[in-house]
């Protein structure tokens, strides 16, 4: 059994030791869980209109009701414009989708110049979704036709192909039950879609589309369509009302996404039905299509700017003067026992020695190795000698040192007494973090593969688990050797 | 205060308020509590106290966690400044309520901004966290910190009056364990953020970085969440932008203390400055129980002996190869090449020497910077079509980038060396059990088993 004197000490630094790896995990669980959230599905938002009125708010813009109102009325007649053009396109014979592919981009083509002829920019995302709620609640058009879409080559169709297709099915019996709309005909669903959209926003869009399903092979070209148009939202040309759906939480900018959405719609409206979109997607698949929201780049490269800047301001030589004059005049007036060294300098100065402890020690071993010329072995010999007088030199200065931490000490001692200072709750402090060169910059450290992050993180881990054994084998070493002479003692923790 | 700035209401309040604008936004003081100060009105003590505290709290992790109460308030701010060497008597006698002393508080508040470099430090730690940053040491590591100012433990509650040894043990496996939680834990986090970096590569429109970091994609994701970031880096913006301001100001700052002093000269003229400094007593009454000297002693003589065996290790070599050096020359005396060759030779030698050697001395007396302290990670792609190139990054930063394999060399060479002292302690300890066994009769000492 150990003594409850010494094993206090040790029990409570075990105990402080699992509790700051215990605090390290929280904060670092927290991380995982931001990261994860990161690479797995981004839920579409579905900016109900408080939401909107707060992200507008935000950006200074307050258009009245009213106006969206307005617009919206245009928009409209601007789909059903479209539509009127579209269904004489769809008296066309249909095509299998692969062919399609070629007529997508050429139906899309007529309807998209006449989509972007009646822009009417927006600058409030609920009216692109308005927008979309009309124009997807259009009757069932063929599914060819419907997916007359320009295709992207570099974009893999299949892997998110196959993703729509599971996300589809899951989506839609999720929507169903909350839309209001329903039906084919563009009337009754515009209408529902003007009085739903402060509300329901795209949900309508997904439940209208769930609930006009026809087949399941118009849905194919409609995700394809989808991943392609998310890919690249800045084109007009690309149509996809699932391009508004899914880079709207992206995409911050709305006049450029409000642009794009409003070419979509008439597109749009030639899908046959609207298959249930999928309302997720990852990181992976819109990777390069993010964007951060203007208002972040525009304070983030001020930002940096203002930083680079005063990590390059230096002081002037009449700040410095004058500055230097006070603070000398200030120190006349200290009391001359102050001891010269503060204690904050002889931290930081043992930290200095113990680096050049580490370094001299380096070189030692380095020198030792065998030596073939003479010119080597003399080169060795007088670099030998010059470290060694360097170690006298740092042994002299750890002395000075330590006379100094001595008469901090007693200074200490003599106003513990009378300061009758409560130690239990104060955390001694042991000084500033170790800083840079420059406290303001902030280096980059560059890493190019994931082995070497892996590296990093495992090295640090390592090296601070070791210092913290090293501490817990000393406790123990001058626990256990206090009671020496004591028979019957069981080994320690070794 | 504005007619001795020169006539017109100008570059005083100019820098003070760029002083104030400056400061942290929890922290700001009035500026009006400067002027106020200068002529020591009470009314300002308090806020100045305030001042102080927040400020140096910000700096120094560590004080009062529990009470909040003026006098542990106070008694911080004393001891930090006590740490930094600050030595006016009449600082450490002001009363702990906190309502007088607005112009000694002013006084250590400016010297404070010389010595530590007050603004810089608290810009520095009050950064917006929006990359994803790290440490290229493990100076700051929570773990460690912990340790070195543990002098008097709290007594554990519910300890019993002996501890079996096996509690020990477990608690020691307990912690091992968690260990090997958090490795796993922290690698799973390397990866996900090796992810985030590489699919956001070149869509960032700072080039230096090129990828977003973790706060920045979260920010795409959930815009609604960062509105309190959007502002804190307002905030942050308009506080560089006065710092800015308050390095051109400064000489007039400096200046108009330097009237303060003369101010308080003055007043003081009645007293004898003489009995005001008493010595030891005076500067006693700075409570101390902030900073500890005693681990400081050990430290340095665990140093100190290092220092002394690699000392003694280097003289025994020295002399070692002197002496063969010396015969060696002897030999050579009869087949030398020619004299005048040899000494050149010679003299090339001792140059070469000399340069490394200054090298060395320079490095061994100042603080080593270059791998230590908060670092931005960056991921960079080594493929060379990437389109991101060094060319635009900074020149004075670019010297202190890092890249990887610097760290990792440089942290394989502090594991190897941190093992070796470990496992000398572990020889030690053994080497002692293995003596006390030995001198215990009819005891067998099965030591546990190496893993």
């Amino acid at each position: 059994m150990v003594p409850a004197g010494c094993a206090r000490r040790l029990v409570s630094i075990l105990n402080r030791a699992l509790e700051d790896c215990a605090e390290q995990r929280r904060k670092l669980d927290h991380s995982l869980n931001q990261c994860q959230a990161l690479l797995g599905d981004w839920k579409i938002h579905v900016p109900e209109s408080p939401k909107l009125e707060v992200s507008t708010k935000s950006e200074g813009e307050n258009e009245p009701a009213a106006k969206e109102l307005e617009e919206l009325e245009l928009l409209t007649r601007a789909l059903e414009k479209v539509l009127r053009v579209r269904k004489s396109v769809l008296e066309t014979p249909l095509q299998t989708v692969g062919a399609a592919e070629g007529e997508k981009t050429s139906d899309k083509k007529p309807a998209a110049k006449a989509s972007i002829t009646e822009q009417v920019p927006v600058s409030k995302e609920s009216i692109p979704k308005t927008i979309k709620v009309t124009s997807l609640s259009k009757k069932p058009v063929t599914s060819k036709k419907a997916s007359a879409y320009v295709l992207k080559a570099p974009y893999r169709t299949d892997l998110d192909v196959k993703r729509s297709h599971r996300k589809a099915p899951a989506q839609q019996s999720s929507r169903i039950p909350r839309v209001a709309v329903k039906g084919s005909t563009k009337g009754t669903s515009s209408q529902q879609a003007k009085t739903n959209v402060p509300v329901m926003g795209r949900k309508v869009i997904y439940a209208a589309a769930g609930s006009q399903q026809a087949c399941g092979s118009p849905r194919s070209p409609l995700c394809k369509e989808q991943s392609f148009a998310f890919g690249d939202s800045t084109n007009h040309e690309n149509s996809g009302a699932a391009n508004l759906q899914l880079a709207n939480p992206e995409k911050n900018s709305p006049g450029s996404l409000a642009e794009s959405l409003v070419t979509q719609n008439p597109m749009a409206g030639d899908i046959p039905e609207w298959s249930p979109t999928p309302q997720t997607c990852t990181l992976w698949e819109k990777r390069s299509l993010l964007k951060l929201p203007p208002l972040y780049r525009k304070t983030y490269s001020r930002n940096s700017r203002l930083w680079e800047t005063c990590c390059l301001c230096q002081t002037s030589a009449a700040a410095a003067a004058t500055r230097n004059h006070f603070v000398e005049r200030i120190q006349t007036t200290f009391c001359p026992s102050t001891p010269t060294i503060s204690p904050a300098e002889i931290e930081e100065e043992i930290n200095v020695l113990h680096d050049a402890y580490s370094l001299l020690s380096h070189r030692f071993k380095a020198e030792n190795t065998g030596h073939t010329t003479w010119q080597s072995e003399y080169e060795c010999l007088l670099t030998l000698e010059g470290l060694q007088t360097t170690v006298s030199q740092c042994l002299n200065k750890l002395q000075q040192l330590r006379r100094a931490a001595e008469s901090q000490g007693r200074l200490q001692a003599c106003c513990i007494g009378d300061a009758g200072c409560p130690s239990a709750d104060c955390t001694p402090f042991r000084g500033q973090q170790c800083g840079n060169m420059s406290v303001l910059a902030v280096p980059l450290l560059y890493y190019s593969s994931l082995q070497e992050l892996r590296d990093i993180t495992a090295l640090k881990l390592q090296v601070a688990m070791l210092c913290q054994k090293i501490n817990i084998q000393k406790a123990a070493r001058s626990e256990a050797w206090q009671h020496e002479d004591q028979p019957g003692l069981a080994g320690h923790d070794n | 205060m504005q007619r001795r700035a020169g006539g017109r209401a100008g570059p005083l309040p100019a820098a003070i308020g760029a002083l104030c604008r400056a400061l942290p936004l929890g922290s700001r003081p009035a500026p009006d509590t400067f002027r106020l100060a200068k002529f020591d009105r009470p009314q300002a003590s308090p806020e100045l106290w305030r001042l102080l505290y927040s400020l140096l709290k910000q700096i120094h992790e560590g004080g009062c966690t529990k009470s909040d109460t003026i006098d542990t308030q106070i008694r911080f701010v004393k001891s930090v400044l006590r740490y930094h060497g600050y030595g006016r008597p009449e600082f450490y006698q002001l009363p702990s309520d906190g309502s007088v002393g607005s112009r000694e508080l002013l006084l250590a508040f400016s010297w404070l901004l010389h010595r530590i470099n007050l603004l810089e430090q608290l810009l520095s730690v009050n950064r917006v966290k929006i990359r994803d940053e790290t440490s290229l040491c493990t100076c700051g590591d929570n773990l460690l910190k912990s340790w070195k100012g543990m002098t008097e433990l709290a007594p554990e509650h519910g300890l019993k009056n002996e501890v079996d040894i096996r509690y020990l043990q477990w608690l020691n496996g307990r912690l091992r364990f968690q260990w090997r939680s958090l490795h796993v834990d922290y690698q799973e986090q390397c990866k996900l953020l090796y992810k985030i970096h590489v699919y956001t590569n070149g869509s960032h429109m700072d080039q230096t970085v090129g990828h977003f970091s973790v706060t920045e994609t979260d920010l795409i994701r959930q815009p609604d969440n960062y509105k309190q970031l959007m502002q804190l880096l307002e905030s942050e913006t308009s506080r560089l932008e006065a710092f800015l301001e308050w390095k051109q100001l400064e000489p007039v700052y400096w200046q108009w203390m330097e009237t303060v002093l003369d101010t308080m000269a003055e007043d003081v003229f009645t007293c004898s400055a003489q009995d005001i400094c008493s010595k030891k007593t005076t500067l006693a009454n700075a409570p101390l129980c902030y900073c500890s000297a005693d681990n400081i002693v050990e430290e340095i003589d665990q140093l100190t002996k290092d220092l002394v065996i690699l000392g003694d290790g280097l003289c025994d070599v020295v002399t070692c190869k002197k002496s063969e050096w010396h015969e060696k020359i002897k030999g050579r005396e009869r087949e030398l090449l020619d004299e005048k060759e040899f000494s050149e030779a010679i003299g090339k030698i001792h140059k070469a020497v000399e340069l490394k050697l200054s090298e060395l001395k320079y490095q061994c007396a100042h603080k080593k910077n270059k791998m230590h302290g908060p670092c931005r990670l960056v991921f960079k792609d080594k493929h060379p079509a990437s389109k991101m190139g060094f060319g635009r990054s900074r020149a004075k930063e670019a010297l202190m980038n890092v890249s990887a394999s610097e760290l990792i060399n440089e942290l394989r060479m502090k594991e190897a060396r941190l093992e070796k002292e470990l496992k000398q302690l572990q020889e030690e300890c053994r080497h002692k059990l293995t003596e006390v066994a030995d001198g215990m009769d009819s005891v067998i000492c099965i030591p546990p088993m190496k893993r």
